[in-house]
């Protein structure tokens, strides 16, 4: 506990690296050999690999769910679930030559069923906000707010792709490794999902 | 839609367009009124994203931070708990092998299999030294026994006859009450007269009078 109380100590207060502790980890978005010799480490039972691979991945983590969900609160909850899914591999341990995208793939999963589950049950105090996003987020501007409509609007697979480039910054060859998909065919969904979201805020943004 | 257009600003987005080719965009983007709403949907999309990512930037991970240190320290206390069960196990093999037996034997699983063993060969070793206590005693001394426990029985009865001959009646019950009001007395004594005045003793007068 003594490692992890050297680090915690000086990044508790937002969970994210300090300047000093930027050096221990790769500025890259995706470093596979040394996200998998963290991993090991992790694995071997080293807290402090744990925690910089959170803070390495927990923002990434936080920006994709809080897109694709709509919710910073059910984002953090994701975001806890991953981490203790991690934590539970320690039980059952596994070698994994890309722990960033084994990260993102239960991020993934976890936040399909979230949205899965809200189809199934649908509150009747959420049906108004859904009609009014301006009132599910205070204090977000019009832009935003448009599109964030325009990227609802969007198929799953083309608003998460999106959401890895815009928000969380992967290139898409990087976002390429993470869905194990070819960078060509990243760059062409990219590329249509892109037209398709440019063209729902034309038609939103023009004046009736 | 006009897919050209929009991969013609993907490209220059991504840099991929060459000097050339960048003028002509630029040119075209003076003329073309479809290719200017795509740049400005693009340019509030930016925007949007800017702020947005600002905002997302002051969000506290502080708790889903503790959460993980948590998950940490318990995983480490599993694993401690498991080393010691695992050296438990071994310290008590010698009594898991005496409940094997204990089940194998009498076909009863677990504790009661072990109960019940120990019970039996107990109660057989008791039957078998009574059986033989029996087998060498001599009938002597089962007549002393036998002619003690008739005489202790007639002396019960005795004593019972010398207490029916104890007068009963006003005499047995005067002690009785002379112990009553000697604990008065000494009531009074510790008390005084907090509670209830003493009385005096009088003479005793009928009520009508």
């Amino acid at each position: 506990m003594s490692s992890i109380a050297h680090i915690s100590s000086e990044s508790a207060s937002n969970g994210y690296l300090q300047p000093q502790e930027a050096a221990q980890v790769s500025t890259s978005a995706l470093n596979h050999a040394e996200d998998i010799a963290m991993f090991e480490r992790f694995m071997q039972g080293d807290d402090t690999a744990a925690i910089l691979m959170f803070k390495k991945f927990n923002r990434s983590i936080f920006l994709y769910a809080t897109k694709i969900l709509g919710s910073n609160e059910q984002a953090e909850d994701i975001c806890q679930e991953v981490w203790e899914r991690v934590i539970g591999l320690r039980a059952k341990p596994k070698q994994l030559i890309n722990p960033g995208g084994f990260l993102f793939t239960i991020t993934r999963n976890l936040c399909f069923n979230q949205l899965q589950s809200r189809k199934r049950t649908v509150r009747l105090d959420t049906i108004a906000e859904n009609n009014l996003p301006s009132s599910v987020i205070p204090g977000m501007t019009n832009t935003e707010e448009l599109v964030l409509s325009a990227l609802d609007a969007l198929r799953f697979e083309d608003r998460e792709l999106l959401v890895l480039n815009m928000y969380c910054g992967y290139k898409y060859d990087e976002i390429a490794t993470l869905l194990e998909l070819s960078p060509g065919a990243v760059w062409t969904r990219a590329s249509r999902a892109r037209a398709k979201l440019r063209e729902i805020i034309t038609k939103l943004s023009t004046p009736l | 839609m006009n897919t050209r257009n929009h991969l013609l600003l993907d490209e220059y987005l991504a840099g991929k367009l060459k000097s050339a080719e960048k003028k002509k965009f630029l040119d075209q983007l003076e003329t073309d009124d479809s290719l200017l709403r795509l740049v400005e949907a693009e340019r509030i999309i930016k925007q949007s994203i800017i702020s947005d990512k600002e905002e997302l930037e002051k969000v506290d991970h502080s708790s889903t931070y503790a959460f993980l240190l948590a998950g940490l320290a318990a995983s480490a206390a599993v694993a401690a708990t498991s080393t010691t069960a695992v050296a438990a196990s071994k310290s008590v093999s010698g009594y898991a092998a005496a409940k094997s037996v204990g089940s194998t034997i009498i076909n009863i699983p677990g504790k009661i299999g072990i109960w019940t063993l120990a019970s039996s060969v107990i109660a057989s070793a008791v039957i078998g030294v009574a059986s033989y206590k029996l087998s060498t005693s001599d009938p002597q001394n089962h007549q002393k026994v036998t002619k003690t426990t008739i005489q202790k029985h007639i002396s019960s009865k005795d004593s019972i006859a010398v207490a029916q001959q104890i007068p009963s009646g006003t005499e047995q019950d005067v002690p009785k009450r002379k112990r009553n009001l000697r604990y008065e007395d000494m009531f009074h004594d510790i008390y005084g007269n907090v509670i209830e005045p003493k009385q005096e003793p009088t003479e005793a007068q009928p009520p009508n009078k």
